[in-house]
This record gives structure tokens, sequence and C-alpha cells, in this order.
């Protein structure tokens, strides 16, 4: 096929200005991932320069048919890791005709909280670490699993190598530079402990870029298993049994937190968390009581605990932030399939604004 | 293969001044496309410069084989996508050797529409929304779909992402990128909502070059197609039952609907366009009668309805247009099989020169 390859990545730039803009959005149940592209005279790096769009909602269950466009406003820009050259990702969110934000617009919201002025002055920071599972198309069971069975215990995966022990690593190492490439910040990858699982992660990102950063690296990786002809669950707990569910733990800091004497201001903020422990998951991700069991590295989901080191617990500190007496704790309660606008905010809320 | 790609990707400008002209012409269906190559003195790029040139019409049905000779005037030129370098691709149309246009050609009476006065001083502009679908070569089988069986059912596809909701991006992305080589004024691209079925749009364009500019299109649609072993199909219809038809929308607008208060001029044109329906719907693709059922957002055959926001319309103004009190609109009746030179003169000719 490499004559559509060599068509495929021709560079424009020697014959045209113009540039390929493809914007993204979320669509009717949350998690579902849209897209499509448009040509602008280009090269363009600010968003507010970006024209807004509109798509069929009434196909994405987001608009009746005789009433269907919704609006993309574009919030953010990335450099495209598959067309290349000056052509560019859009992240956008999506409003009515009308100005208002659709009921799935969970940005609007979440960009609402960081924009207060007590949440502004703390500098939230996040970093996410976003677990997947990678399934084989036509049977929907993970990779490098046998069909019809399964493969041994949990033990060699976690960061594992060889043939036998690390399934799909091209997808993972390409949506690594592919991510760079597109200016998002991926500070890592690792195997996870259930065999064809994985995981990245996002960060630290200030306040709204956490969740635009982390839904185009989704973007980005459901792109890349399409090419490698692969599936991506986002699922919580993929394969029932002795084997680990998927999460997507949220390590959060504040100004605060991070200068001297930060610890006493984390503990608070983590007494805070544990009185509104209900609100929280409920809000964590659909499907998560099949993950929070208090097994596999999960502290059940009717308990709020935390602790130094503590994989078992609701919100893990760790041992250099204990040391240093500041620094940061992880939230280890969200699923995989949590929406980052949802989480990430929702914690700056509880922390810097509510008063318990 | 590399040996071979080798030689197809030889950049022959150190070695020779000459290039090649591929020549295209409409066969005897109306829609298939027809071409060869010959090899001309220099870089060219006015088509009044290329010579004219003949082909085999008994071979095309479109000629006797005791008096055979169809005689191709040069009309556009392209850049050539697959040869590249100064290498063309020609859009021709065919005359008899006495000078007359044969029955097939549709272009010829488009282009003296086009050159009427009138029509000439209001400028028409048209996008044209090219749906199509993608088959496997040897069961033709939509692209995707399980052999002998259905996938789910239509909801995730629409600009879906992902190996199970999104069949052969590899080529609706080559051919985007190759049109913009090209010099085709190609705005955009979208998975459609039938799985396997994917839209680009050409425009905006004036006049007959809208038409020149969707064949192109769909030539570089149908080589690249060749070259992925997928089959091209341009059925309005393809699978019957609860799955999306493909359709060729057609955006329109005159000088007068973009000037300030051209929402009037539009409505008038949306009055006539609903005199002629059935005229135009004769003209508007063979087997439409499949596609338009009023549902899977088209409105029924034999129904003429308008509307602001409205798939179900047969024409559908947008909100923007709405708002701003100008703009254009969507004529949504055209078959994905239909020519556009027959369309966009019979809306101009209707809507300009027409007295009902």
């Amino acid at each position: 096929m490499s004559l559509l390859s060599a068509i495929v990545n021709l560079d424009l730039s020697d014959c045209t200005g113009k540039i390929i803009a493809e914007y993204i959005w979320i669509g009717g149940s949350g998690m579902d991932l849209r897209s499509k592209a448009r040509t602008l005279s280009g090269p363009v790096s600010d968003p507010s320069k970006l024209p807004k769009w509109n798509y069929d909602g009434s196909s994405t269950g987001q608009a009746p048919g005789e009433d269907s466009e919704v609006i993309l406003y574009p919030q953010a820009i990335f450099k495209d890791p598959f067309r290349r050259g000056n052509n560019i990702l859009v992240m956008c969110d999506a409003y009515t005709p009308a100005g208002e934000p659709i009921p799935t617009n969970k940005r609007y919201n979440a960009a609402k909280i960081f924009s207060h002025p007590d949440v502004v002055a703390e500098e939230p920071w996040c970093a996410i670490e976003q677990e997947y599972t990678l399934l084989q198309k036509d049977v929907k069971w993970p990779i490098g699993w046998p069909l019809g069975g399964y493969p041994g215990p949990q033990g060699p995966y976690y960061c594992g190598v060889g043939v036998d022990k690390a399934f799909g690593r091209d997808i993972v190492d390409s949506h690594y530079k592919a991510c760079l490439y597109a200016g998002i910040n991926i500070s890592g990858i690792n195997g996870e402990v259930m065999p064809g699982q994985w995981e990245f992660q996002v960060g630290p990102a200030v306040g709204i870029s956490a969740g635009d950063e982390l839904w185009v690296a989704r973007y980005i990786l459901e792109r890349i298993t399409e090419i490698a002809g692969v599936v991506l669950s986002l699922d919580p707990k993929p394969i029932q049994g002795d084997w680990n569910g998927a999460g997507a733990h949220t390590n959060y800091s504040t100004k605060s937190m991070r200068c001297d004497g930060g610890y006493g201001v984390i503990k608070k903020a983590i007494a805070k968390l544990g009185l509104r422990h209900k609100e929280h998951i409920s809000a964590y991700g659909e499907g998560n009581e099949r993950r929070l069991t208090g097994r596999h590295e999960t502290a059940d989901i009717n308990t709020f605990s935390w602790g130094v080191a503590n994989r078992g617990a609701s919100i893990r500190v760790g041992r250099d932030t204990e040391k240093a007496g500041k620094g940061y704790f992880e939230d280890r309660r969200p699923a995989s399939n949590m929406d980052p606008y949802v989480v990430t905010s929702m914690i700056a809320e509880t922390t810097i604004l509510s008063k318990p």
C-alpha cells in the first residue's frame, strides 16, 4: 500500500497555504469521541482565531432531527500527528445555536470553576494516570489472550517485556510519540498488571487544560488503535474475576500544598473530600462499583480511606510528600471512563471552594 | 515491490521537459469515468493551450463502430497527485467531429446557462457534499461489515473514531490531501451515519467550475480506491433497510442572497424550486426513489418542504443564514450519483432565469 502512503504523507506546505483542521468533540454518551475536518487558510495557533462550526446533533444523540444543528466552539489547538505539516487537531465543546452549553458539555461548568478567583489563586495542578485495555477487533477479547481461554495469572505483566508478557507495545509507543508531537504534556507510560492493559500519564497541567489534554490524548489513542485494527476499551472492569480493573488515578496539588507546610493543607483537603465521598463517587465513572471492590489495589466503593504509600486506600499520599512536608496527593477512586472535566473541577471545587 | 515504487515515483523534471497529461472524460452511462495519457512538450497551465484529442467512442457506448471517433476538448487543468512533478490531469468534454456536443455531454448546456449575462452577474456559488460508500472488492459488501451479516445499528459511526467505528480512513485522508495537491477546492471530510460511508465537500466554486472540480474529485477518489483494492459506490441506497442512503447535498447562493436582505431572495428562490420539484427530481439521479423515503434524514420524494436546521426537509436553511438574514441554502434532494453539471446549472436556471 505504499502508493497510498505516499499520498497520505504528502507535505502540502510546498504547494498551498491551506491547512486541515480536525475539529474534535464529545458525543451524546459523554464518552464517544467524534471528529470531522475542514480546510482553512493557515497556519493557526490561537483557538480564538478559529471559526465556530456546527454538526448534526441528531446523529450523535444530542439534538432532534428537525432542529439538528449543534455549534462547536474551538477551545484548544494541538499539532496533528497524522497529517503533520501545519495541520491541527482542535478540541471543542458544544452549544445550542442560542449559545447555551448542551447538557453533555461538561467543560463549560469546569471552566467556570477554574476561573473562580479563589481557584485561580491556588493554581491547581492535575496529573491523570489513564489506564486502558486493548481488545481483539472481532471478538472483543483482550489482545494477546487465547480465544476461548485465559493467559497465566497476573504477576509477570506489570512493566513486563517479551512476547509472552507485553501485548500491543507498538500502539503504546506510537501513542507516546504522537502525543509529544501534538504538544500534549504526556509524562510517561507503563504496562499494567492485567495483560493487554496499559497506562499513560498526562500532566501536570493547570486547571482546565488537564481535561483538554486528556481528551485529545484519548482521541489520538483511538485513532492509533483504529490504524492498528485493535479496539480501545475504557471500561473500568473489562474482565470479571481475578483481573485488575482500569482506573484514572488523579494526582492533585494546589499552590498552598506545594509550599512549606503544605502537608497540613493536604490533610485538610483530604478531610473535605471524605465528607463528600458519595457525591464524588457518583461522578467518577459508570460501572465503578464493578472495579472498586477493596481487592486488586482498590478501596471498597463505600469506604473512604487515605494512607501514605497505601494502594488499597481511596487516597494515597506519596512517601516523598510526607517526607518533604509538602507536595501532592493521589485520588485513586476515578474509573478509566471518568470525564476529566468533571473530576478535576470537582476536586478543585471541594478542596478550595466548599465549606464543610 | 519497492523497485516498482522507485520507478513510479521517478521525478522526471531533472531529465526531461516533457510532461504527462491524463485526459479525463465521462463515458456512455453518464457516471463512468474514463482517462488516457499522452506526452506533451512542456509545463502547461492554460487549458486553451492543450491540444484537442480523440478516443474510441464505440468502446464507451458513445459512437458506432464504423464512425467511432469522439473529440475531447480540454476544459480544466489540475496537478496530478499520482505522477506529481509538472504532470497534469485534464478534465474534458466530448464532441462529434462536426463540433456538436454528444448526447452524454452535459457540460456544454451547463456552460451555456452559466454564461448567460443574468447568471454571470449573480455569481452563483456551489458547495457540494459528496457522499459515497466503500465496498469490499470481491463480495461488494460494505467495507468493515462482516461477511454474511451486519454491523451494530447506526449511532456510533457518524464522525466516529476507532477500529470498530471507522472503516477506510486511509482512503479518505489520502483523497483529501491528493485533492488539495491537485488544486481542487476541497473544504472538508467526515465519516457518515452508515458505517463504511464517507463524505467530502467541494466548494464554494463559481458556476461551471463546481462541476469540473467535483468530477475531478470523483476521478481522484476512484484512482485511490483502485490503489487500496476497494470498490467505490455512488449508489444512492446501497443497502436497503435501516441504513442511511448516500446523497450529494448542493449548497447554493447568488450575489443577491449573500448581500444584506438576501434572506428574501432565498425564500423567493426556494418557492420557484418548489414549483419545479418534479422536473428537478427527474434530473437529480437514478434510483433516488429508494433513498428519498422521508426517513433517514431525507424528505419524501413526492413532497417539497423547506425548513431552518431541518434535516428531514427537501431544502434546509442554516441557522447562521436565518440569523444574518443572508447567506445560502442547501438542496438536500440530489442523489450521490447526480451529475453536478446538470444539478448546478438547473438550480441556477430555475432560480435566476425561470419565470413561474
